[in-house]
């Protein structure tokens, strides 16, 4: 995963007012972005949200019913030279259980025209980044979760593609398998490849992703860097704290004081904190909540995201 | 070319691993042709067992009189009365097992005190081994029961010795010594049938005499022209369309558990058509269906000797027949979204094909009507050419129509199929 050529530095997706519809359900509603070279982009939103169309219509499995998609210049993304510079990594887990290992990576990269020496490499590439080596003779039946995660993962990177398109990889996976794939998503995220990360974990998002689009019904709701959406829909962060004893005055520091007990909502907690130590009590606890995705998706919807 | 022949390979490999689904293609054929064929060799001539034999009888003798009334009294024989050609004929189109021509000189020679064996001749198939060797010990035991009857006429008996006695006096190979024992024996028989009470009920001396065993075989090849040589030739054409239709069968179900599973979304999302994904699974239920129509040939072939009489002919049909069936393959599996659809579908569809088609009932055994029936069902037209170039001894015109059948079926469900696919895969 060294590869940071021009090719892959000068690639971009721009997504213009696409719509698709299946019958009366309208799944995508008209929603724009681009994605700049080597940046991590999240789709986040609830199941039904329409991040898996999107993913299909970005991979050429589906094509929009209105509005443009544009892969590095290129606006029909059902063409296969442009498939040929695309990796997919589906929600399911698609891969051959009757086969092993070697034999579903090495399967799948002689579709992406590898063969030969170059093919026996990438697999073996693949068996490590994966960390199945030794694995590689055992048929994916009896592969744990978390291995074939790994695994359907591993596929989409044979053919070295300049865009990755990840459609909930860690769905139903353990937390353990969870965090070696991460780690995996990170070592791809070093080789400056463009990629669309789906989830409905905002933990996800917030870790893994340079922007994120918060998608619902459709309709991206909101679009920027974790930071910018917290602090744009996230709301005023919870500061909560217990002294030691009760305080004769606050001193301007907005919140509410019960006895010893003081809560504060607040945009800049930090700041607030400062304050609260120039009033010259001793903190017994301090608690700290943060806004963050969820808040986002809550404020921007009035629901949760796993609601 | 080579994506597809990758996605023929995997495919064949899957099913390879797939212990069940190779039962069907290989193991469930192979126990119709052999089962349903010793069924219909033992039970296929009406009455289990029976031998039809037909009889010329050129003697007239009493001794030959005899003999055949023995030969009726056996239940596992059928004898008819025949002339010696028309026997012949029937012997070499297989309405006949065999024939026993009993010649001029049939009691003089073959009877009591007998010179030779020439004058009785069985005409048979040098390959029924078995039934040679059944009928022979038939006819030797007739034979020996004709001799006990016949020793115990006195007048009969008296008439052969005196007879024997004359020939042994004018015989010039004996020595005086010979001719002397010889008569001193055929004069002690003689006083002893003078003196026989023929009253009395009584065994016949010497148990029997001196049956002749070994018999004069005639080799009557049988014409096979148009006709089964045994029942296999029947029911290796169905079992091998049996093992095409599991071929297809799977190859159906797997493309819609790919579909169901994610993994032909991920076909689509790799740098290749659609197309060459369904020629893909094509190749591969071709090419299984090719391997499992050799195997049963070559086990037909080697074990149960069922020969093509136009082998390119056979080929030709193998391939036509598998052609169809992956034509009907890709229609099937865009019948249904999962895999309990698309079974029940392929099992319904395929259970009603063979029926009409010859699968179950061999098409010569069918009723009238259903052998018009069966024109509609491709099986038929698959069994019919594996037939025709088997046994039916069809001509390359004969032929061409069957095939053509079948390549143009297989060519519009193939059609059919793909389009229907693309819809699926555009929703």
């Amino acid at each position: 995963m060294q590869r940071t050529n021009d090719t892959i530095l000068k690639y971009m997706i721009k997504v213009d007012n696409i719509t698709k519809s299946y019958g009366s359900i309208q799944a995508v509603a008209g929603i724009s972005f681009t994605i700049q070279a080597g940046e991590t982009f999240g789709l986040l939103g609830p199941n039904g949200a329409g991040k898996s169309t999107t993913i299909q219509m970005l991979s050429g499995l589906l094509r929009p019913d209105s509005g443009t998609i544009e892969i590095n210049g290129t606006t029909d993304t059902t063409r296969v030279d442009v498939r040929q510079n695309i990796g997919t990594t589906p929600q399911a887990i698609a891969l051959y259980e009757d086969l092993t290992g070697w034999e579903n990576l090495s399967f799948f990269g002689k579709l992406y025209g590898l063969s030969g020496k170059t093919l026996k490499s990438r697999c073996e590439w693949a068996l490590e980044f994966s960390g199945l080596s030794e694995r590689r003779k055992d048929r994916v039946s009896i592969y744990s979760g978390g291995m074939k995660r790994r695994l359907n993962l591993a596929c989409s990177l044979l053919h070295e593609p300049q865009v990755l398109l990840m459609d909930e990889p860690t769905a139903g996976v353990d937390p353990q398998s969870r965090n070696l794939i991460f780690e995996n998503i990170q070592q791809i995220k070093l080789s400056g490849r463009i990629i669309l990360y789906t989830t409905h974990y905002m933990e996800e998002a917030q870790r893994l992703c340079d922007r994120v689009a918060i998608m619902d019904h459709g309709k991206l709701l909101a679009l920027d860097t974790v930071k910018g959406l917290v602090q744009t829909y996230g709301g005023k962060s919870i500061l909560e704290a217990v002294f030691d004893r009760e305080p004769q005055h606050l001193n301007g520091v907005h919140g509410k004081l019960e006895g010893t007990q003081f809560r504060a909502e607040t945009q800049q907690p930090l700041e607030t904190l400062a304050r609260i130590n120039a009033l010259g009590v001793n903190l017994i606890s301090l608690h700290i909540k943060q806004a963050n995705l969820e808040d986002v998706f809550l404020n921007l919807t009035g629901r949760r995201l796993r609601d | 070319m080579r994506s597809i022949l990758t996605i023929a390979l995997k495919d064949l490999l899957e099913l390879s691993r797939d212990k069940f689904g190779l039962f069907w293609v290989i193991g469930f054929p192979l126990i119709m042709a052999v089962f349903f064929g010793m069924i219909l060799s033992f039970g296929g001539k009406g009455t289990m067992g029976i031998m039809y034999v037909g009889l010329i009888n050129d003697d007239k003798s009493a001794y030959a009189d005899t003999f055949i009334k023995n030969l009726h009294q056996r239940e596992s024989l059928s004898i008819q009365p025949y002339a010696l050609d028309s026997a012949e004929r029937m012997v070499r189109l297989g309405k006949l097992t065999a024939y026993i021509h009993l010649k001029k000189g049939f009691g003089d020679n073959m009877g009591i005190y007998g010179k030779d064996n020439d004058s009785l001749e069985i005409g048979i198939d040098p390959s029924r081994k078995a039934e040679s060797g059944y009928l022979q010990g038939m006819i030797v035991q007739s034979l020996f029961e004709s001799m006990q009857y016949m020793m115990k006429d006195k007048t009969f008996m008296q008439d052969k010795i005196r007879i024997r006695k004359q020939d042994i006096q004018s015989d010039t190979t004996m020595s005086l010594g010979e001719k002397k024992n010889t008569s001193q024996f055929f004069s002690a028989m003689e006083n002893y049938y003078a003196n026989m009470d023929t009253t009395a009920k009584q065994s016949s001396p010497m148990g029997g005499g001196d049956a002749k065993t070994s018999l004069k075989i005639k080799s009557i090849s049988r014409d096979y022209k148009g006709k089964p040589r045994s029942s296999f030739d029947i029911t290796f054409p169905s079992a091998i369309l049996w093992g095409i239709i599991a071929c297809a069968n799977a190859f159906a179900i797997s493309m819609v558990s790919e579909r169901r599973k994610g993994t032909y979304h991920r076909l689509r999302m790799t740098p290749i058509h659609s197309f060459q994904i369904l020629l893909g699974k094509g190749t591969a239920c071709f090419l299984a269906c090719l391997g499992s129509n050799l195997f049963l040939l070559l086990l037909g072939y080697g074990v149960f000797h069922v020969r093509a009489s136009t082998p390119i002919f056979l080929l030709m049909t193998s391939f036509c027949t598998a052609w169809c069936f992956v034509g009907i393959m890709s229609l099937i599996s865009v019948l249904g979204k999962t895999e309990q659809v698309v079974g029940d579908a392929t099992w319904g569809i395929s259970l009603i094909m063979m029926m009409f088609g010859g699968g179950m009932i061999p098409l010569i055994s069918m009723p009238v009507w259903m052998q018009k029936a069966s024109n509609f069902s491709p099986v038929k037209w698959g069994i019919y050419s594996m037939e025709g170039a088997i046994w039916r001894d069809f001509s390359f015109s004969e032929m061409l129509f069957s095939w053509s059948l079948l390549l143009s079926v297989g060519l519009i469900a193939f059609c059919i199929g793909w389009f229907r696919m693309r819809k699926m895969d555009s929703q």
